[in-house]
C-alpha cells in the first residue's frame, strides 16, 4: 500500500498521498466492494455500515468524523420525503468510481451510498467540526484594533482573510502534505500583487515536503526557509488575522494549515518582526515612537550585558567620574566574575520565565514573584550578584519581550549569549566584532530571495516610511519592496478633498 | 564573460565601496605621517593627493571603459599576453595581501597599544580575519551593502570630531606655506598612500550597474568625500594641536578625543577606536576579497570562494610567523607604500597605453 522506501531523492518524488493514489475501480458487487473498504481501513472498530432496502444498499462513514444531525438532514429527511427518490439521486452529492477516492472521502469525514449492482458510488459531505470561538491570541494582543484570533481550522481561518479582503483577486491554493498526516494547506495570496516569482518557489518548496508527518506550520517552516542554521526565523508566525491581511496586501504570501492557528508570512524581512497592528491603529506619531522604543529594545537586549560587562571588566575608565565609586563599591566585594555574574541572572531569569509559561495562572504569578522578588533581593543580599547586574539583566529581559514576535523574542535572548562571551574576553573590541558578525549574518540572510535587512541593507531610503518609522498611511504610496510586489503602487492619493478646500473657498 | 544584473550593484554601493576600502587603518595616523612631511602645510598635500587621484581616476577610468565587462585581471593577460598578465596578476596578487596584512599588523598594534595590552596580537589578527572571511565568501553586493550600511559610523566619527573641534585654534594652521613645495609633494605622496584603497575601481567597474559616464561621476564624488573627509580630520587635529606637539602624537584624533568628556561616557576615544574597528574589518575585507579574484583568475576560476579561504591561511600564516615588531613595521609600510604607487598608478599607466596603441579592447565595448 504505502510506499515507504523513500531513501532516494527519486523515490521521494514518486511518493504520493492518499489523494493521488493510482486509482481503483469499484466492483458492481456490493461485497466485495464493502470488503474492500473494510480491509483497506484495517477492520476499524469506528467504521460504521448502515444497511437499507433488505441489505440492498449501504451508507459507509466513520463516525467519529461525522456529525450525526448533518446526515439526518442531508440524507434521512430528504429521503423521506420523497419516497420514489433513490438515496443517490438527492441533491449537493458526488458520483465516483474510484475506490481510493471514496478511502479519501470516507477519511476526510464523508459518507458513502453505494447499492448492489451498481458501480457508482455516492459521496456525502458530513463533516463535524468543533471549532472554540475567535479569541484574541494570548501571545499578540494589541490595545485597539480587531480582536479577533485565528483558529485551529483551515476554512474559519480563510474565512476571516477573505472577510477583510473582499476581491477577487485573493487566491487560495490548496496543498496535501505529509504522508501520513495528510495536512491540508492553503497558501494564500493577492494574485496580481504578490511576486509570481515567490508564489512559484513557495509551491515548489511545498510539493517537495515528504515527510510522514507535517503537524504545524512549524514543521513547515524547517522544510521550506532559505537558511535554517540561522538564528533569525525567516517566516513570521501570526495568529492575528489582520497582521495576515496587512502582509497579504503588501504582497507576501500567507500559508495556514488545518489543525493550527498560525499563519506563517514569507517573504518577511527582518522589520517586519517589529510592526504591530497597533501602529497603525494609534496615531502616527506614537506609532513611530513605539517603533523606535522596538528597535531600541533590540540594541538593549543583545548589547546590554555585553556593554555593562566590557565596561566594569576591562574599560572601568570609561565610567563617568561620580559613578565610578557607586560601580565600583557594588561590585567590589562579589566573589565572581562580571560574566558568572551575568550568566547566572540571564539563567535565573530564564528559569523563572520557562517554569511561569505552563503553570496555571494563579501560581504563574506567585513565581513571578517569588523569582522576580525574593530571589532578585536575596541574591544581591548573599553578595552573589552585584545589584548593577541585577538591574541590566533584568532590563534585558524586560527589553527581549517588548519584540511583538516570540520568534525574534527568543532569538534576542539567545544572542545575548554569544555577546557576552566575546565582551568578557575581548571588551569594546569583542563586542565590535560580535555586532559585526551579527550584521554580516543578517545582510548574508535572504527569505525567499528577498534580502533579511531590507532596506537597509540593501539601502532604499524610500521603505524607511515603515519601518523604525511609521509615516502616515496617505504618505505610503508604494508597497515595501521587501515584498517583491508585482504592483508598486498602493492607490491613489486619499487626501485630494484638502485642495478642493481650497478651491471651494 | 557576460555579468548577470542581479549581481550587479548600484552606483551607491560603488561609492561606499570605494570610500570604505580606502578609509582605514590610515585615518588614525595620516595627521602625524602629513605633519611629519609636511609641518601645518599638511592639509595643502592633502588637497594635492586629491588632485594627482582624480587624475588616476580618469585614468581608471578611461582603462576600464575599454573592457566593460571585464575586471582588471581579465584583461590583464588580454592586454600583456598570457604569461605576462599571470605574472602581473601573481604581482598583485602579492601586493594585495601584503597590504592586508600590514592593516592587520598596524590593528593589533593599535588595539594592543590603547585597549587590550595583555591580548595576544595573533589572537586579535586571527578573529579579524575570521569576521571578514565570512563577509568575503559571499558576493560583492553582499560586501556592497554592508559597506552602505557601515558608512553610518563615519557619520558618528565626524559629529565626535566636530564635538571635539570646539577648541580649535586657526592660527596654528600659519604660517602657511612655510615648508616648501617639495616638502608639500613630499607629503602628497604620504596622504595617497591612505586612499590606495581606490584600486578597488578596476575590480568593481564591471560589476557596477549604469552608464560609464555615471561611474565616473561616482568614483569622483567619492574621491571627493574622501579628500573632505581626510582634510577634516587633519584641519581638526592641526588646529587642536600646536606644531610643536603634532610630533608626540603618533595617534592625533584619539588624543585628542581623550581631552573630552560627554556626560555617559568619559573616554570618548574608545567609542572612536570601536567604530575605527569596523572601518578596520572593511578595509582588510576588500584587500581580501580583490586578492582572492585575483588568484580565482590566476586558476581560471570565476568563483572566489575557495580561494578567500586559501588566501585568509595565507595571510593569518605570514602574520602568525613573520617577526612582528616595529622595524619590520615600519619597513613592511614603506614597501607597500612604495609597492603601492607602482601598482596603483604606474601599471595602470602603461596598461592603458598598451592596451590603446596595441588597440586592445573588449568586442562590443562601443554600443555600452
Amino acid at each position: 500500500m504505502r510506499i515507504y522506501n523513500r531513501k532516494s531523492k527519486k523515490w521521494s518524488k514518486k511518493v504520493v498521498t492518499e489523494e493521488h493514489k493510482t486509482s481503483q475501480k469499484s466492483h458492481s458487487s456490493l461485497q466485495q466492494n464493502l470488503d474492500y473498504l473494510t480491509l483497506e481501513l484495517k477492520h476499524t472498530d469506528d467504521l460504521k455500515v448502515n444497511h437499507f432496502n433488505q441489505g440492498k444498499s449501504v451508507l459507509i462513514y466513520l463516525e467519529s468524523l461525522v456529525d450525526q444531525t448533518k446526515i439526518q438532514d442531508k440524507i434521512y429527511t430528504p429521503e423521506l420525503l420523497n419516497q420514489s427518490h433513490q438515496i443517490s439521486q438527492l441533491d449537493n452529492t458526488r458520483k465516483t468510481k474510484d475506490m481510493n477516492d471514496v478511502i479519501f472521502a470516507l477519511l476526510s469525514g464523508c459518507a458513502i451510498y453505494c447499492h448492489d449492482g451498481s458501480e457508482e458510488m455516492t459521496i456525502f459531505t458530513v463533516t463535524s467540526s468543533h471549532n472554540r470561538d475567535l479569541r484574541e491570541p494570548d501571545t499578540e494582543k494589541i490595545l485597539r484594533g480587531a480582536h479577533e484570533g485565528f483558529i485551529e481550522s483551515v476554512m474559519v481561518n480563510i474565512n476571516l482573510i477573505r472577510k477583510r479582503i473582499q476581491h477577487r483577486d485573493l487566491t487560495v491554493k490548496y496543498f496535501r502534505t505529509g504522508n501520513n498526516t495528510n495536512t491540508n494547506l492553503a497558501v494564500i495570496y493577492m494574485d496580481g500583487i504578490a511576486s509570481q516569482e515567490a508564489v512559484k518557489e513557495i509551491e515548489r518548496r511545498i510539493k517537495d515536503i515528504s515527510k510522514d508527518t507535517i503537524i504545524s506550520p512549524g514543521y513547515i517552516e524547517e522544510m521550506i526557509e532559505d537558511n535554517p542554521l540561522s538564528p533569525f526565523p525567516q517566516m513570521l508566525n501570526t495568529e492575528r488575522p489582520d497582521r495576515a491581511t496587512a502582509n497579504i496586501m503588501e504582497g507576501r504570501v500567507a500559508i495556514l494549515s488545518e489543525g493550527s492557528s498560525t499563519c506563517l508570512i514569507l517573504p518577511v524581512t527582518f522589520f517586519s518582526f517589529y510592526q504591530s497592528p497597533d501602529d497603525y491603529n494609534s496615531r502616527w506619531i506614537a506609532g513611530t515612537f513605539l517603533r523606535m522604543i522596538r528597535l531600541m529594545s533590540f540594541l538593549i537586549a543583545i548589547g546590554l550585558p555585553a556593554f555593562y560587562i566590557a565596561v566594569v571588566g576591562f574599560h572601568f575608565e570609561v565610567i563617568p567620574d561620580k559613578l565610578v565609586i557607586p560601580v565600583k563599591s557594588a561590585i567590589n566585594n562579589i566573589a565572581y566574575p562580571p560574566i558568572v555574574e551575568a550568566l547566572v541572572m540571564v539563567v535565573i531569569i530564564e528559569l523563572i520565565r520557562e517554569a511561569g509559561i505552563r503553570l496555571p495562572s494563579p501560581v504563574g504569578q506567585t513565581i513571578g514573584i517569588v523569582g522576580g522578588l525574593v530571589i532578585g533581593d536575596a541574591v544581591v543580599k548573599a553578595g552573589l550578584v552585584s545589584n548593577l547586574m541585577v538591574i541590566v539583566v533584568a532590563l534585558t529581559a524586560i527589553a527581549s519581550f517588548v519584540v511583538p514576535s516570540i520568534e525574534m523574542s527568543t532569538t534576542l535572548r539567545l544572542l545575548t549569549f554569544p555577546l557576552i562571551l566575546t565582551a568578557s574576553t575581548l571588551g569594546f573590541v569583542g563586542i565590535v566584532f560580535g555586532m559585526l558578525v551579527l550584521l554580516i549574518h543578517l545582510i548574508r540572510l535572504h527569505s525567499l530571495q528577498t534580502p533579511y535587512f531590507a532596506p537597509l541593507a540593501p539601502l532604499n531610503i524610500k521603505d524607511i516610511k515603515d519601518t523604525f518609522i511609521r509615516l502616515p498611511l496617505f504618505l505610503m504610496g508604494t508597497r515595501p519592496k521587501g515584498a517583491q510586489p508585482q504592483r508598486k503602487s498602493t492607490g491613489g492619493p486619499s487626501r485630494e478633498w484638502k485642495k478642493d478646500e481650497h478651491t471651494r473657498e | 564573460m557576460n555579468i548577470p544584473e542581479n549581481k550587479k550593484i548600484t552606483n551607491r554601493q560603488l561609492f561606499f565601496l570605494i570610500v570604505q576600502t580606502q578609509v582605514g587603518v590610515g585615518v588614525l595616523s595620516l595627521p602625524y605621517s602629513l605633519h611629519k612631511a609636511a609641518k601645518q602645510d599638511g592639509w595643502i598635500s592633502l588637497l594635492f593627493a586629491g588632485v594627482i587621484i582624480q587624475l588616476v581616476f580618469f585614468l581608471f577610468w578611461f582603462l576600464a571603459k575599454r573592457f566593460p565587462q571585464e575586471h582588471l585581471f581579465e584583461y590583464l593577460p588580454k592586454i600583456l599576453g598570457k604569461y605576462l598578465g599571470k605574472i602581473f596578476i601573481g604581482g598583485y596578487y602579492i601586493y594585495f595581501i601584503s597590504v592586508g596584512i600590514l592593516v592587520l599588523m598596524i590593528f593589533s598594534r593599535m588595539v594592543d597599544i590603547w585597549i587590550l595590552p595583555l591580548t595576544p596580537k595573533w589572537v586579535l589578527m586571527f578573529i579579524m580575519i575570521m569576521v571578514c572571511l565570512y563577509l568575503v565568501v559571499d558576493q560583492l553586493k553582499v560586501i556592497a551593502r554592508l559597506y552602505v550600511f557601515v558608512s553610518l559610523l563615519l557619520l558618528v566619527l565626524v559629529v565626535l570630531l566636530i564635538y571635539a573641534s570646539q577648541d580649535s585654534q586657526w592660527l596654528y594652521l600659519f604660517p602657511m606655506g612655510e615648508s616648501g613645495l617639495p616638502k608639500i609633494i613630499q607629503g602628497s605622496f604620504k596622504a595617497m598612500t591612505s586612499m590606495l584603497g581606490f584600486l578597488i575601481i578596476l575590480i568593481a567597474f564591471p560589476f557596477t550597474k549604469g552608464s560609464a559616464s555615471k561611474k565616473l561621476l561616482t568614483i569622483s564624488l567619492d574621491n571627493m568625500f574622501v579628500v573632505t573627509f581626510y582634510l577634516f580630520t587633519v584641519i581638526v587635529s592641526f588646529t587642536f594641536f600646536s606644531t610643536t606637539e603634532m610630533a608626540l602624537v603618533p595617534e592625533p584624533l584619539l588624543y585628542l578625543l581623550k581631552a573630552f568628556e560627554l556626560p555617559i561616557i568619559t573616554r570618548i576615544d574608545m567609542l572612536f577606536l570601536s567604530i575605527w574597528v569596523v572601518s578596520v574589518a572593511t578595509t582588510f575585507s576588500s584587500y581580501l576579497y580583490m586578492s582572492s579574484v585575483g588568484m580565482a583568475n590566476m586558476f581560471n576560476s570565476n568563483n572566489h570562494r575557495p580561494f578567500v579561504f586559501i588566501t585568509s591561511l595565507i595571510i593569518f600564516g605570514t602574520t602568525f610567523f613573520i617577526k612582528r615588531d616595529e622595524g619590520f613595521l615600519e619597513g613592511l609600510n614603506k614597501v607597500v607604500s612604495q609597492s603601492g604607487i607602482v601598482f596603483g598608478l604606474v601599471i595602470p599607466t602603461v596598461l592603458l597605453l598598451l592596451a590603446v596603441v596595441f588597440k586592445r579592447k573588449s568586442i562590443g565595448s562601443e554600443q555600452k
